[in-house]
C-alpha cells in the first residue's frame, strides 16, 4: 500500500490521542481494536479476517482456551460447566489459603491460638477462613458430579480414556486435599477426625509375600501398617510431627499435584475437544473437533460472558452463604486424652466409616474401598462398549445408580446416627449439652435459665412457660419415653459458679437391667459471654 | 436478547458481593470484639472443668482455700490504691502481670509445699493452653473477690412462683458465742475482727506498729492492759496510734475474754490442737490424707486423676514404667509416699507428687495413711 505524501501531514491533535490509545487498547486486549471490541460486547458478528482471535494466539491465558466450541456442547444443562467450577474453586482455595497461611504456624502450641486470633483480630479472618471451608467442601461436590456427569454421557470413551484417568487422580487429589486441610486448626473436631482416617491406613495388612522387607528393616514381619502410619503422623501417636506433615501435604504436594495433573487433565479436554451429546453423532464416531461454521460458538465474547456470569453468581450464592448462613467449625484444643462423643471422618468420609460397620476392618475398610477405586480407574479401559447412547448403555447405566446409591446408603450409615450408641443417660445429656456446639440450652438466653435444682420428678412449670422451662419439659419427656431408663429420674442442677458463670450439673438415676439403681452425672460450665461455632454469624 | 441477560446477571452478582463484602466489613470490628469476649467466656469454662478436676480438694470449691492458699480473695486478686499488682503477689517480687503470675505458679508449682507443678513443661499434666485457662478462670473471681457461689435450692416452677435463691453467705469458721466470757472468743476476737494482730506480735500474730504482747498480763498485771484497752492515753500510751474506739465496739465481756486469752493462749487452742495425739488407724488415715491433700491426686472410687486410684491398691500387682512389677504390700506404700519418684506405676507422671513427704509427715502419720489404704478394698 503506498502512501501518497501530503495525505497524512496534517494529522490533527485528537487524531494522533485517539490512534494512540486505539494502540494502546489494542494491545492490553491482546489484539483487539477498541471498536471491534465494542462489536464484541454487543454480540455484532465479527469483521474479517476476524480479529476476535487474536487473543488466542497472543495471550497465555487465552491460548490455553479453544477459540470456538461446538453450539450444542456450550448448552448448561450438557455439562453444567462442572469442569470450570472446579477449576474456579481450586482457584479461591488458593487465593484464601494463601491468604490464611500469612496467619497461620503449623505447630501444636500455636495453631489453635492462630486460628483463635485470626478469628478475633484479623479484619475478614472469619471470612476469609469461613470461604476456604465452604469452597473445600463444595468442590468435593463438584468434582464428585462432574466425575458422574461424565460417567453419564460415556465421555470417558475413546479417544478420552487417559482424561478420565487424570481425573481420578484429580478426585482423589482433592479429596485429600479437604483431609489434609481438616487437621489444621488443631481443635478435637480436627485432632479425632484425623486420628481416625489415619487409623485406617494403620489397619492396612502386610502385603504377603512382604514380610521379609519388614524383618530386615523393623525387625517384625507385620510392618506395613505401622509403615504408612508412621509415615502419615511421623511419630505414632498425632502430634507436631503429623501437624507438620498435613501442613505440607495440604499447602504443597498435593496442590502440586492437582496443578500438574489440571494442566494434563485440561489439555487433553482441549485437544480432543468436549464430547458432543451421543444423538448427535454416529456411534463409534468423534466428531467433537469437526466444528461446522454455523454451528460454532466462539469463546471470545460469547462463551466468556457465560462464564463469567455463571462464575459471579456462584461467587455471589457462597459470599451470601458465607456471610450469613456458613460457618467454619471450631471447636475446643486439640485433646488428646480425651474422646468426644460421636467421632466421625469427615462427610466425604463417611462411606467409608459405613463400609467399616459392616463387618470386618480389613475387608470391609481396605480391600473393599480399594477394589471400588481400582474399579473406578479402570472404568474406560473395560467398557467396551463403543457406543455413547443411553438405550445402548443400560448395564452401564444401571451399575452407575447402583454405585451410587450404594454410596449414599453407606453415607448414611456412616452417620453418627447410626452409629455405635453410647450409654442412653449419656446420649441424653449430649442432646441437651452436646459437648462442642450450641444445644437446646445453651442457645436459650444466659440469664434466663435461672439458678436452681429441676427435677423431673417434680418439676411442672409456671404459666405461662418460660423457654428454659419449655427445655425443661422436653427434657422431662426425653427421660421418661427413653426405653433405655427405666424409672428414670433426672435432675438440672443449675448454679452460680462465679462472676457470670454458671455451673450446669445433669443427674439422670434408673434402675438397670439387674434391678440396680445406676447413676450417671455430668457437669457443664457456660459463662455469660461464650461463642460455640455454631454462633460466629456476624 | 441473551447477551444482555447473561450480563444482567453478571452485573447484578458483582454489585451483590461488593454490597453483602462491605456490609460484612462494617462490622468486623463488633464481630471481633464479640469473639474475644466469647473466647474468654470459655477459656473460664474450661479453666472451671479443669480446677474443680484438679485444683479444688486444696485450694476449695469456692477458692476459699483449704490445704492451699485461699485464691478467691481481694489479696490476690486485686491491686490496692496506687499499686499495680495484688498484695500478695507484690509480695513473691513478680515483675509480670497477675495472669502470669498464676500461670507460672501453677505451671511450675510451689517448692517446699505441697503444690505440685502441673505444666507439661514441669513434667506435669496440663497443657499451656490449660494452665492459661486456669488462670483466667481463677481471675474471674476478682470482681467479687471472697464471695461463696453455689446453693441452689429445689425449683418446681420458674416466673416467680418461688423466690431465686440467692448466693448462701460467707462461709467462715463460725465465731464462739460473744455473750460468753472465753479465752477462745478473745483469741477469735485479738486475731480477727479486733483487729488486734495487725500491730502486735502474740501467739503467732507478727505485728510490729505496738509492743509485743507475749507474757503481758503476767509482767504488768490484768488491770493494766484492761486500761491500754480501752483508754490508751490514760494509761499512759501517750503518742500511740492504738485507737481509742475499742472501749465502745467491744463490750465487756469481749475485752475480758481478750484479756483471758492474753494471759494464757493455750487454752484457747481448739481441742484437737491443745491434745495432740498419737495418730494411728484408718480413720486418722483419712483425716492426715483429707488435709495433706492426697485425696486431690488419688480418689477412692476407683477414677484415676493425676494419680492412681486407691481403692484396691493394697495387695494388687503394679506395673511400673521401668518396665518391671511390684505387689503393693505396706513397704511398697511407704516407699512410694517418701519417694516417690523410684517406682512410678505405668500411665502415670512422674514428678507430679511431692518428694518431702518424708520430711512432712511424722512415720505414726505415714503408718496411718497406709492403714486407711488398707481398708480400701
Amino acid at each position: 500500500m503506498s502512501v501518497s505524501p501530503g495525505v497524512k501531514k496534517h494529522r490533527g491533535f485528537r487524531e494522533i490521542i485517539g490512534q494512540k490509545a486505539d494502540e494502546t487498547f489494542t494491545r492490553l486486549t491482546a489484539g483487539i481494536p477498541w471498536r471491534e471490541f465494542r462489536k464484541m460486547l454487543r454480540g455484532d458478528p465479527p469483521t474479517r479476517p476476524n480479529p476476535r482471535l487474536k487473543p488466542h494466539s497472543e495471550s497465555f491465558w487465552f491460548h490455553i482456551k479453544p477459540t470456538y466450541y461446538h453450539e450444542s456442547v456450550t448448552k448448561f444443562a450438557h455439562t453444567f460447566r462442572l469442569g470450570l467450577l472446579s477449576t474456579y474453586l481450586f482457584f479461591i482455595e488458593v487465593v484464601t489459603g494463601l491468604l490464611l497461611m500469612v496467619w497461620y504456624a503449623p505447630t501444636p502450641e500455636r495453631a489453635y491460638l492462630d486460628m483463635i486470633r485470626l478469628l478475633s483480630n484479623v479484619p475478614m479472618g472469619q471470612f476469609i477462613r469461613d470461604f476456604h471451608r465452604l469452597a473445600a467442601e463444595a468442590m468435593v461436590i463438584i468434582v464428585v458430579l462432574h466425575m458422574f456427569r461424565t460417567y453419564l454421557t460415556g465421555s470417558y470413551k475413546k479417544p478420552r480414556q487417559f482424561t478420565w484417568l487424570t481425573g481420578v487422580v484429580l478426585l482423589a487429589a482433592t479429596l485429600f486435599l479437604s483431609f489434609s486441610g481438616y487437621l489444621l486448626p488443631w481443635d478435637q473436631l480436627a485432632f479425632w477426625a484425623v486420628t481416625i482416617g489415619t487409623s485406617m491406613a494403620e489397619a492396612s495388612p502386610t502385603p504377603p509375600g512382604t514380610g521379609f522387607i519388614g524383618e530386615a528393616l523393623f525387625g517384625q514381619a507385620d510392618w506395613f501398617g505401622q509403615f504408612v502410619n508412621m509415615i502419615l503422623r511421623g511419630s505414632p501417636d498425632i502430634g507436631a510431627n503429623g501437624l507438620l506433615r498435613f501442613y505440607l501435604l495440604h499447602i504443597f504436594f498435593l496442590p502440586l499435584i492437582v496443578i500438574f495433573f489440571f494442566f494434563m487433565h485440561y489439555y487433553k479436554v482441549v485437544h480432543f475437544g468436549i464430547s458432543l451429546p451421543a444423538n448427535e453423532e454416529e456411534v463409534g464416531q468423534d466428531t467433537a473437533n469437526r466444528v461446522p461454521a454455523s454451528k460454532r460458538r466462539y469463546y471470545l465474547m460469547d462463551v466468556a460472558i457465560d462464564e463469567i456470569a455463571l462464575l459471579s453468581f456462584v461467587t455471589f450464592i457462597m459470599v451470601v452463604a458465607v456471610a450469613f448462613f456458613y460457618d467454619a467449625k471450631l471447636e475446643h484444643l486439640a485433646n488428646p486424652l480425651k474422646t468426644p462423643l460421636h467421632t466421625t471422618a469427615p462427610w466425604y468420609f463417611y462411606w467409608l466409616q459405613g463400609l467399616l460397620k459392616i463387618g470386618d476392618k480389613v475387608f470391609w475398610g481396605l480391600v473393599v474401598p480399594t477394589l471400588f477405586v481400582i474399579l473406578i480407574t479402570i472404568v474406560p479401559y473395560i467398557d467396551y462398549n463403543p457406543s455413547r447412547r443411553a438405550r445402548d448403555r443400560r448395564l452401564a447405566l444401571v451399575a452407575g445408580f447402583l454405585v451410587a446409591s450404594a454410596l449414599i446408603v453407606l453415607s448414611y450409615m456412616g452417620l453418627p446416627l447410626y452409629a455405635v450408641q453410647s450409654p442412653p443417660a449419656e446420649e441424653v445429656v449430649q442432646e441437651f449439652m452436646p459437648e462442642e456446639g450450641v444445644g437446646p440450652i445453651r442457645e436459650l438466653d444466659w440469664a434466663e435459665v435461672e439458678i436452681g435444682i429441676y427435677c423431673t420428678d417434680t418439676f411442672v412449670g409456671s404459666a405461662p412457660l418460660s423457654e428454659f422451662e419449655h427445655v425443661i419439659l422436653d427434657f422431662k419427656k426425653r427421660i421418661e419415653t427413653e426405653p433405655g431408663l427405666p424409672d428414670g429420674v433426672g435432675c438440672i442442677t443449675v448454679e452460680a459458679a462465679q462472676p457470670q458463670l454458671k455451673s450446669i450439673v445433669f443427674d439422670i438415676k434408673w434402675t438397670d437391667i439387674d434391678g440396680a439403681p445406676a447413676h450417671f452425672q455430668k457437669r457443664f460450665y457456660w459463662h455469660e459471654e461464650s461463642i460455640y461455632w455454631e454462633e460466629f454469624n456476624f | 436478547m441473551q447477551g444482555i441477560s447473561r450480563l444482567i446477571i453478571a452485573t447484578a452478582a458483582i454489585v451483590g458481593i461488593l454490597v453483602v463484602v462491605l456490609v460484612y466489613a462494617a462490622n468486623e470490628n463488633d464481630r471481633m470484639e464479640a469473639f474475644d469476649a466469647g473466647f474468654r467466656g470459655r477459656a473460664i469454662e474450661d479453666g472451671a472443668a479443669l480446677y474443680s478436676e484438679a485444683c479444688a480438694t486444696c485450694h476449695g470449691a469456692n477458692g476459699e482455700g483449704l490445704v492451699g492458699p485461699a485464691l478467691n480473695a481481694a489479696d490476690l486478686l486485686v491491686p490496692e490504691p496506687g499499686e499495680s499488682l495484688p498484695p500478695r503477689v507484690i509480695a513473691r517480687g513478680w515483675k509480670g502481670d497477675l495472669h502470669s503470675f498464676l500461670a507460672t505458679s501453677i505451671s511450675s508449682g510451689r517448692v517446699g509445699t505441697v503444690m505440685p507443678a502441673w505444666g507439661q513443661k514441669a513434667g506435669g499434666p496440663y497443657s499451656e493452653q490449660q494452665i492459661d485457662n486456669i488462670a483466667t478462670f481463677i481471675m474471674n473471681w476478682a470482681s467479687e473477690p471472697g464471695k461463696k457461689w453455689g446453693g441452689a435450692t429445689e425449683r418446681v416452677a420458674i416466673g416467680g412462683v418461688e423466690p431465686i435463691s440467692a448466693p448462701v453467705a460467707e462461709a467462715m469458721p463460725s465465731p464462739p458465742p460473744s455473750d460468753v466470757r472465753s479465752a477462745e472468743l478473745g483469741r477469735y476476737l485479738f486475731q480477727g475482727p479486733a483487729g488486734c494482730a495487725e500491730c502486735h506480735a502474740f501467739d503467732g500474730a507478727t505485728g510490729v506498729i505496738g509492743p509485743d504482747l507475749t507474757g503481758v498480763v503476767e509482767n504488768k498485771g490484768r488491770d493494766y492492759v484492761y486500761n491500754s484497752i480501752v483508754d490508751p492515753t490514760a494509761a499512759g500510751h501517750d503518742k500511740t496510734v492504738m485507737p481509742e474506739s475499742l472501749s465502745f465496739s467491744l463490750s465487756e465481756i469481749e475485752i475480758q475474754s481478750i484479756i483471758d486469752y492474753l494471759e494464757n493462749p493455750e487454752a484457747a487452742k481448739p481441742a484437737e490442737e491443745a491434745a495432740p495425739e498419737k495418730p494411728s488407724g484408718p480413720e486418722a488415715g483419712q483425716q492426715i490424707a483429707q488435709a495433706q491433700g492426697c485425696l486431690g491426686c488419688h480418689t477412692v472410687d476407683g477414677s484415676s486423676l493425676v494419680g492412681p486410684t486407691w481403692l484396691g491398691l493394697f495387695g494388687s500387682t503394679r506395673k511400673l514404667t521401668d518396665g518391671s512389677q511390684a505387689i503393693a504390700d505396706r513397704d511398697y506404700l511407704y516407699r512410694a509416699i517418701v519417694d516417690p519418684n523410684v517406682e512410678v506405676v505405668d500411665g502415670f507422671n512422674p514428678g507430679i507428687m511431692p518428694q518431702d513427704y518424708g520430711d512432712r509427715l511424722s512415720e505414726d502419720e505415714i503408718q496411718a495413711i497406709i492403714d486407711y489404704i488398707e481398708t480400701l478394698k
